[in-house]
């Protein structure tokens, strides 16, 4: 079946709304807002922050598919991929495909994380504290390669399962992070409505953590609508829009957002305070036990296939963008050392302590090439200049997209590091900044006049 | 019979929202409520993989 990697997609193989809307309620709600949730009350969030800052930072994130993502991905209907090819020649994808390789290795490694946090309780090993970076058991680490390598070995072999697994279950997902939620209210002493703003602010009670960033309405915001940057503003999600019959149906993110983002984010944050009402000095984000404690056997099954269908397709993606760089290479033997890096990977509860970090990183590192297909897309004409530059002038590569992903990325590290700027807070300039860059560079670089062509 | 199957299935997830509920509410205990969870979650999964797409 073609996939139209390198052609539009024809009008009559668009979808409907209904296709999106069912595609973003069950992508968002994955297994990583069972981390985010309570990472946030770690974090020292207060009740009105999470409860408000996330319904703006969600709402931003909406309006940036609608606006941004959708427009030019129906436009164009062309994966993000071959507009990049087209800006900045076949190298630039290669180097894409690495930093992609690498930090999908990254979140399948959290994936592979929550899913083994599942066998914590019925085999009883002691879950890592929320400082710790190493793993604390041998136990543990062999539960989580045993499952990392499984969950490989299921990618590398075809998955096709799987995801008729994680289509069955996506309706049952939505319906117990909802029961994480209504199950966890008792145990939290909440017996009225009247009960749960009282409630809320001794949950989300606005003290951090040790070793944790206090956040404030403002990194509640930024992390609701950048968490998922390298889809909407970093454009990665022209691939699925490319398909959609109108613009507007960027809308559909909101089923995503509110569902997952919103939601079990909120649920799952209610599943960390129980833990922390049963004991106030345990306060590990281990999902699997928490799960157990409000939902018993069901939570476990949750955490488990959570960690286990959203694990799989990102190692499978992960081999694919790294076997992209040579095709010669076999698929199943690359897949299964992506798997291999993700388990090893996963084995070291720091990063999935630290995941609000990680997440933002994830988007930083591939928001650039996203301003880039946005500048290029609406700017070049105006200014002059010629859109998909590479393509017309047949260059391998073209260095303007390299110098602005490049040069963007390195000033914000520099912020970050000597200026002490939060990453939080780097997405959109260093948005904006790559967009600057590339614009300039363009300008410096084109010559229109050599391709017989007016700009 | 998948109409049937259907409906089994969306049953299966009205108990297993419903047992949480009622415990929420001071109607039921929270043994209800596990119990409900585990019951609609067995039922979801015996009966959607016959018409989930």
């Amino acid at each position: 079946m073609s996939e139209f990697e390198r052609e539009p997609v024809p009008e009559e193989q668009t979808k409907g709304l209904r296709s999106f809307l069912g595609l973003f309620a069950s992508e968002h709600v994955a297994a990583t807002e069972l981390l985010i949730g309570p990472l946030f009350v770690a974090a020292g969030v207060s009740a009105f922050d999470v409860l408000v800052g996330l319904l703006l930072g969600n709402l931003l994130a909406v309006l940036s598919w609608t606006l941004l993502t959708a427009p030019i991905a129906v436009k164009r209907r062309l994966t993000l991929y071959y507009q990049l090819e087209k800006i900045g020649g076949p190298g630039i994808i290669d180097v894409y495909n690495v930093a992609n390789g690498i930090l999908w290795c990254c979140l399948a490694g959290a994936f592979i994380y929550v899913s083994a946090t599942a066998l914590f309780v019925p085999l009883k090993l002691p879950v890592p504290e929320l400082t710790d970076w190493a793993p604390n058991s041998v136990g543990m680490v062999v539960v989580v390669l045993a499952m990392g390598s499984v969950i490989a070995v299921v990618a590398a072999k075809g998955y096709d399962a799987v995801v008729r697994f994680a289509n069955i279950a996506a309706p049952w997902m939505v319906v117990m992070f909802l029961i994480f939620g209504v199950a966890a209210l008792p145990e939290l002493g909440v017996r009225s409505p009247g009960d749960f703003w009282r409630v809320a602010n001794e949950v989300w009670d606005g003290k951090a953590a040790e070793g944790h960033v206090q956040f404030t309405f403002w990194h509640v915001v930024c992390f609701a609508w950048f968490g998922n940057m390298a889809w909407h503003l970093g454009m990665g999600d022209l691939t699925i829009f490319r398909y959609a019959r109108k613009a507007r149906y960027g809308l559909a993110s909101a089923a995503g957002m509110y569902l997952g983002h919103y939601v079990a984010w909120i649920t799952a944050g209610l599943l960390y305070a129980v833990q922390l009402s049963h004991d106030p000095s345990d306060t590990s984000v281990v999902p699997g036990p928490m799960a157990y404690r409000v939902a018993g056997v069901s939570g476990i099954i949750l955490v488990l296939f959570a960690g286990w269908t959203t694990a799989n397709p990102v190692i499978y993606r992960a081999g694919l963008a790294f076997q992209a760089i040579r095709p010669k290479w076999s698929r199943v033997r690359v897949t299964l050392v992506a798997g291999a890096v993700a388990s090893v990977i996963a084995v070291f509860p720091g990063l999935c302590n630290q995941f609000l970090s990680v997440a933002m990183l994830y988007g930083l590192a591939l928001m650039p090439m996203g301003a880039v297909i946005f500048a290029d897309h609406y700017l070049m004409k105006r200014l002059g200049m010629v859109e998909f530059y590479a393509e017309r002038a047949r260059r391998r590569l073209h260095w303007p997209p390299v110098l602005a992903w490049s040069l963007s990325l390195l000033i914000c590290v520099g912020l970050w590091y000597y200026v002490g700027i939060q990453e939080f807070f780097l997405c959109l300039p260093g948005w904006l900044l790559s967009g600057v860059i590339y614009l300039v560079t363009s300008k410096l670089a084109q010559k229109p006049a050599a391709l017989g062509e007016a700009p | 019979m998948r109409i049937a199957l259907k409906a089994v299935s969306l049953a299966a997830l009205a108990v297993l929202f419903l047992g949480p509920t009622l415990h929420a509410a001071g109607a039921a205990s929270p043994e209800v409520g596990r119990h409900a969870i585990l019951a609609g979650t067995i039922g979801w999964f015996v009966t959607a993989p016959f018409w989930v797409k």
